[in-house]
């Protein structure tokens, strides 16, 4: 067992995990005859009984599409849905709650801005930047919208370590660079990009900002005001809420002169056979009866993760990715990929020369989940080299005993394949 | 959950290790690509056929301990067979695999492709076992049509 250096508090200190853990009834199952160490929480996060029941309690009791009837339910559908709004809102610290759309996830949010705001905007000659740490939801979009304009896709790039060469930024925006749509923190590595940088730069080039928050915001709190972002995204299911829920974030003045994203019911004013008048944001980018429990369950996330503690979430985070990191150092053949300063909750590694997939086989007979592979970010693994890495990604409901069986378990892998 | 020990028997760590069929071969040759998007392995099977027979077999590409065990294996398993015996076996090797209730019944007659058999257990593996036979069907595919293959 390795001896934790580091000057740190006792993590019940910081935040009572054993309690914690009791809010997530999933992390008590097993997993063959192990418990389960759900280590996978990068790709999605297990969800506390605070959500479940908050959407359970909505379909038992308050459920009927909203914006429609006048009759009861459906008027309390309508106010539980624009409350869920409001609490999101507070949440990411945006100025207007209708600066808040629901999508069905940070996927979605890209698309709805590259091909409304960017279709708009982007033309033959222009440029779109992006770095080279983006997960494919933020490179994908943006390709499709330069192949059909003929524009340029630029790429800031990425040191050894998995840090973004910030001296380059100043060469690459330009009076023709129409976006600059970057990811806050990395899903590969983990590294925390210097937002605050990044925006002020661009806007000092009048270029419009797009921040990928889907790994950012379940752990270090966001607040699109301090940020003057123009637009943010993220998924509901990586930050402790249900699937198919996400949110756009844009400024008010951005998104008004944006042209409506998908046609359909909710998102009209008027329709008339020689054309159509839309409604105002928020409902102008919500066409058609949109994902509403998954709104109200994403709400009681907010409120759960509010109610825990962000500074208290973020503290605990910390302090185990630095026990993370030193236990896992000391195994045998282990080799971080990614080694930036500044690190969200990901370990990528690779152990030896070990193949990822049989890495994660023998893991998972130990009830122990991880994600390999190259993580949605093949150019930045073809940037560093390899062709994948193992992913230990963590929560504030992950203990110091589990990454030690994670160790364990590594030790004994190395020893396996000699 | 089976012990993964099962999954890594002495012959699949011995092939994926050092394969002497992990080269190049000489032209001519007919070549298949097989690749995973899941984790971004690739493998690539290359053969040369002489009469509607697999006179020789060689692999290339970067791969999981599995992936380059199978594909070692297949290489050592088609050299010497017809077209249609190797097509055949791929077939029946996907069979095995996705049976509902993995046993060892029916691989006895595949010889040393029987290590394989251990990956039936673990569904999320599968594609890595299938990766280098859908490289063979690909080569396979790409052979001049009516030339060397013999479809019986």
């Amino acid at each position: 067992m390795a001896e934790f250096t580091r000057d740190a508090p006792a993590l019940d200190d910081i935040l009572s995990v054993s309690k914690v853990r009791q809010d997530f009834p999933i992390l008590q199952r097993k997993i063959g005859k192990s418990p389960l160490v759900y280590l996978d929480n990068g790709a999605s996060t297990q969800k506390p009984r605070a959500v479940l029941d908050a959407v359970q309690r909505f379909y038992s009791e308050d459920y009927a599409n909203i914006h429609r009837g006048v009759h009861t339910l459906s008027q309390r559908a309508t106010q539980r849905y624009d409350a869920a709004r409001e609490t999101v809102a507070g949440y990411i610290h945006a100025p207007a709650t209708e600066e808040v759309i629901f999508v069905r996830g940070a996927t979605e949010a890209i698309n709805l801005v590259a091909s409304t705001y960017g279709r708009e905007a982007v033309g033959s000659g222009d440029n779109i930047l992006l770095t080279a740490m983006e997960h494919h939801a933020n490179i994908v979009p943006w390709q499709l919208l330069a192949q059909e304009k003929g524009a340029e896709i630029r790429v800031l790039p990425v040191d050894d370590r998995g840090v973004l060469e910030l001296d380059a930024l100043d060469s690459l925006l330009d009076e023709r660079t129409r976006v600059f749509a970057f990811t806050h923190v990395s899903n590969a590595l983990g590294t925390v990009n210097p937002v605050e940088k990044l925006i002020a730069a661009a806007h000092r080039r009048g270029v419009p900002v797009l921040v990928d928050a889907a790994q950012s915001v379940q752990h270090l709190g966001i607040d699109v005001t301090a940020l003057d972002c123009d637009f943010l995204v993220f998924s509901g299911h990586k930050c402790y809420g249900p699937t198919g829920i996400g949110v756009l974030y844009g400024k008010r003045e951005r998104l008004s002169e944006m042209p409506p994203y998908q046609g359909g019911g909710d998102m009209i004013e008027h329709v008339r056979w020689e054309g159509t008048t839309f409604k105002d944001i928020p409902e102008r980018f919500e066409a058609g009866t949109p994902n509403i429990a998954g709104a109200i369950g994403l709400a009681a996330a907010m409120r759960y993760l509010e109610e825990l503690g962000r500074e208290r979430i973020a503290r605990y985070e910390a302090n185990l990715v630095d026990y993370a990191n030193e236990t896992l150092s000391g195994v045998e053949g282990f080799r971080m990929v990614g080694t930036a300063p500044d690190k969200a909750s990901i370990i990528s590694f690779l152990l030896k020369e070990i193949h990822p997939h049989d890495v994660a086989t023998f893991l998972d007979a130990e009830g122990i989940a991880v994600r390999t592979g190259h993580h949605c970010a093949e150019p930045l693994m073809r940037r560093l080299g390899i062709t994948g890495t193992t992913r230990a990604s963590l929560s504030f409901y992950n203990t110091r005993e589990e990454i030690d069986l994670l160790a364990a378990a590594l030790g004994k892998i190395v020893r396996f394949f000699g | 959950m089976t012990n993964p020990g099962t999954l890594y028997q002495q012959i699949i760590l011995r092939h994926s290790r050092e394969s002497p069929h992990e080269r190049r071969i000489a032209p001519p040759r007919v070549e298949g690509s097989g690749n995973n998007p899941r984790c971004g392995d690739v493998v690539q099977v290359a053969i040369r056929v002489e009469g509607g027979v697999i006179s020789e077999a060689g692999f290339t590409g970067e791969g999981c301990a599995l992936s380059r065990a199978s594909a070692s294996l297949l290489c050592e398993a088609i050299q010497g067979q017809s077209v249609a015996a190797a097509l055949r076996l791929a077939a029946e090797l996907r069979v095995l695999l996705s049976r509902s209730e993995p046993s060892t019944q029916g691989w006895e007659s595949l010889g040393r492709l029987a290590a394989l058999s251990a990956a039936a257990d673990f569904p999320a593996r599968h594609r890595c076992v299938t990766l280098a036979w859908s490289a063979l069907e690909e080569a396979i595919r790409a052979l001049p049509s009516g030339l060397d293959v013999d479809r019986q």
